[in-house]
């Protein structure tokens, strides 16, 4: 198997089965557009990605190499969050900065399966609480002025989601 | 940690709603992705009961001032003043979908409004009586601004406005040309064919000269064929179209329907359908729901023809039976069936017909009321594995403890359940702790309980007193397994699998306890919940229930009478989302609860206290100062009030705004 080099932001290069990081669609257009042929010796520099994450993504895709594409998403109906394997809810129980530097990562990196685990995970965690709970729970700012937290409070109240 | 705007509104889409208005109350940028437009086209705004005016505190007020462009308001029975033209006209443009229900408004106000809803999509005017009962509505309206108001008009519906007449439905049809859905339903269509010779002889031109006296199907059916093509959607359920109406709108020369609801036409006949089922076989919903007349033979045909239909309602087709029910495999793309309160349905009609193969695809059964037994609910839930709601109330001799093992085991995706009044379900199948008997390859087999110990003794007491005493013990049994359950002792399969459950009903299932409650409720999603008149519920078991399930909005606990003021106050206080509690027949609550209430209830709307005697109606007045309240059932004193609270002074007078929220019975 071809290896391509990863380069993440803190200089740290890692040799990945091409096939592996094509699952992150960004590499996978830029290798297409670069149209880079097996024999050189390209790497490739994620400059918004660390070597701590980089690592965990490469571990997950690794993973997850043989995995059938997912459906297209369904936009009407509300998608399930209770679906999580064992194995990625294992890989998932990090702190909270790494799982969202994972999600960042995830976007930036497009690798749909993971962005769709990691949001899973999250959304997990806001389920049932309330929103200061929510502030607390991911160290959030309410940077609403009064007024404007009233307003909203009371949008809500007469406000249903079909 | 800050997250880009577009992921934001991506993982949002994997909260449920509630969680998602939580989340819009965290800070700026969570707002903004919380009413994205992929969630905001959804949201409506409710006026229910309101009080509507120019003033600061109106809620009319609070859209006014919003950063965000809200699409779709409705105002159900709501008094429409002409003094928020403001509102109109900031919002006016924006709005999408406006419906109008059972609302006061009067027909200057209405021209004004559909004046400034220039880009409407949606409207909907239903049992507006006044608007409609002088006939003069919109005339000489229909051209000029108007015209432009309803030229992107996708639905209309006026129904349950018994005073429409062909000249009125004229008047809103020639400014909307673009209409491909009808709602007619519950209007008085006059299907008489006298009438129409009367009002439309031979040759004259329908359009030219329609009636003002009568809403005539006639009138409907030639506006349908002179728009045939657009036609998608049309409603005519509660009026009496008949066979001869439903064929003649079935060969509509291009007519293509996708969905029609003719629910609760008593008039339908099997002509009507089969003419609809070789002419319309593009639809895909179908409801012919208490239609009695509809029989097998319908039913062979729309499975034969109508092979495209998602959504198909035959509830209470009584004379349906299993000749009928087994055509039902034929429908090969079924979402949605309901099939309840057909009596004659046995489990052969249902083992030939839609359990005859595993089905992936439906999502959606409604089989209440059935005469079916224990073996036909194992084989549904057996059947349908990606089902996401099941309506199994009042199959009385179905759902057992058994059959609910089974569901638990099979259906763990289901959002919806709803088994009210299946009175033999308890503890032990709730929580899967029941005592096994024999295991069979379905799963533990909950056995009745084991009298072997008291068989010597002679019973004195009632069969009623038996019960009790075997349903005391029994709770007793379940609450020791519950509580030794280790990983490795085998256990049945409990409630609690449903992770993501939205909606339970247990309603009347009397042999539930707090054991449940206290093991098997843990849903983070659960917004509805029904456990009125299961009566042996108590604090301890409230308890739980408030602190596993978070998020429930609508909590029934009618008839609940061991329910003191305690328990009231641990629901306040945890269920931080909820908004309407119903303790009718709760009688050991007292004036404490309302004072609770008052304290915590930030978001309730909806407060049903009826029947509750130690309750007394002085602090109805404070209640009714909820800003979010809208109803409040309660009971004037009664004889029986305890002695202490007997030389009250009589319920005070109440404001005019409080008299529409609180209702004395």
């Amino acid at each position: 198997m071809p290896n391509i080099k990863l380069q993440s932001s803190d200089n740290e290069v890692f040799a990945v089965d091409i096939e592996i990081a094509k699952c992150s669609v960004t590499i996978k257009t830029m290798l297409e557009d670069l149209g880079v042929d097996d024999e050189e010796e390209e790497v490739v520099p994620l400059p918004n990605v660390n070597s701590a994450i980089l690592k965990k993504v490469i571990q997950w895709a690794t993973y997850h190499k043989d995995d059938p594409p997912l459906p297209e998403d369904d936009e009407n109906k509300e998608k399930r969050t209770d679906d999580i394997s064992s194995w990625d809810a294992d890989f998932l129980k990090v702190d909270q900065g790494t799982l969202f530097e994972l999600i960042l990562a995830a976007n930036y990196l497009d690798i749909k399966g993971l962005l769709d685990v990691t949001c899973k995970t999250v959304a997990n965690m806001i389920k049932g609480k309330t929103p200061d709970e929510i502030r607390k729970t991911f160290n959030i700012k309410n940077d609403f002025t009064a007024a404007e937290e009233d307003q909203v409070r009371k949008e809500n109240e007469w406000c249903e989601e079909k | 940690m800050d997250l880009p705007f577009e992921v934001l509104v991506y993982l949002m889409k994997y909260l449920p709603k509630s969680d998602r208005k939580a989340a819009s109350e965290i800070c700026r940028s969570w707002y903004m992705a919380a009413n994205d437009y992929c969630f905001l086209k959804n949201k409506v705004v409710i006026f229910y009961k309101s009080v509507l005016n120019d003033e600061e505190t109106s809620p009319s007020n609070i859209f006014e001032n919003s950063s965000t462009i809200f699409f779709n308001y409705l105002f159900s029975e709501v008094e429409i003043p002409n003094k928020i033209n403001a509102f109109w006209d900031k919002l006016g443009e924006n709005i999408r979908c406006l419906t109008l229900r059972n609302c006061d408004i009067n027909e200057k106000v209405f021209v004004y409004i559909l004046q400034r809803c220039c880009n409407l999509h949606s409207l909907n005017i239903e049992c507006c009586k006044e608007l409609f009962m002088s006939g003069r509505l919109l005339e000489g309206k229909t051209e000029g601004l108007l015209a432009e108001s309803l030229n992107n008009l996708k639905a209309l519906s006026l129904s349950g406005n018994q005073y429409l007449t062909d000249a009125l439905f004229n008047r809103f049809i020639v400014a909307s040309p673009a209409l491909i859905e009808l709602n007619l339903s519950g209007c008085s269509l006059q299907f008489h064919l006298g009438l129409v010779k009367k009002f439309y002889p031979p040759g004259s031109d329908v359009f030219q000269n329609p009636s003002e006296s009568v809403l005539t199907f006639y009138f409907v059916l030639q506006l349908i064929i002179s728009r045939a093509e657009h036609m998608k959607k049309l409603f005519f359920s509660n009026t009496l179209i008949d066979g001869a109406a439903l064929k003649s709108l079935s060969e509509v020369e291009n007519l293509r329907l996708e969905s029609l609801e003719v629910n609760s036409c008593d008039q339908l006949t099997n002509t009507g359908i089969l003419a609809l089922t070789i002419n319309q076989t593009t639809l895909k919903e179908l409801d012919i729901g208490l239609c009695t007349r509809v029989t097998d033979q319908s039913l062979v045909y729309i499975c034969k023809n109508l092979v495209n239909l998602e959504y198909f309602n035959i509830q209470r087709c009584r004379a349906v039976t299993d000749l009928g029910i087994i055509e039902l495999n034929k429908l090969k793309k079924l979402k949605s069936l309901n099939i309840s309160q057909c009596e004659l349905i046995t489990k052969d009609g249902l083992e030939k017909g839609i359990c005859a193969v595993e089905n992936n695809i439906l999502e959606e059964l409604d089989v209440h009321s059935l005469n079916i037994d224990e073996s036909a609910v194992i084989m549904i839930s057996e059947k349908f594995p990606n089902l996401r709601s099941l309506d199994v109330s009042y199959c009385f001799n179905a759902v057992t403890d058994t059959s609910i093992q089974v569901i638990f085991k099979n259906q763990i995706y289901l959002q919806t359940l709803k088994m009210s009044h299946c009175d033999k379900v308890s503890d032990a199948g709730l929580t899967g702790m029941g005592k096994v008997e024999e295991t069979g390859d379905d799963g533990p087999i909950m056995s009745n309980y084991d009298e072997s110990g008291n068989s010597q003794k002679i019973h004195l007491g009632s069969r009623a007193e038996e019960e009790i005493v075997r349903d005391a013990r029994r709770k007793r049994d379940v609450l020791l397994m519950c509580a030794k359950l280790t990983t490795d002792t085998f256990t049945g399969f409990s409630l609690a699998r449903i992770k993501g459950l939205k909606e339970l009903d247990i309603s009347s299932c009397n042999r539930i306890t707090d054991v449940s409650l206290t093991y098997a409720f843990n849903f983070k999603e659960l917004t509805n919940l029904n456990l009125s008149r299961c009566q042996q519920i108590t604090q301890e078991g409230i308890g739980y229930l408030v602190k596993n399930c978070p998020s429930i909005e609508y909590l029934n606990l009618i008839d609940c009478y061991n329910l003191k003021d305690e328990a009231v106050a641990e629901i306040v206080k945890g269920l931080k989302r909820l908004q309407q509690l119903e303790l009718r027949g709760c009688n050991q609550v007292t004036d404490k609860t309302l004072e609770a209430v008052l304290t915590y209830c930030k978001k309730l709307k909806y407060l049903d206290v009826q029947g509750c005697r130690n309750i007394s109606p002085e602090l109805a007045c404070p209640i009714g100062s909820l800003p979010t309240l809208h109803t409040v059932l309660m009971s004037k004193p009664g004889p029986y009030i305890s002695d202490g609270v007997k030389n009250r002074s009589p319920a005070p007078t109440f404001l005019p705004a409080l008299m529409r929220k609180l209702r004395l019975h």
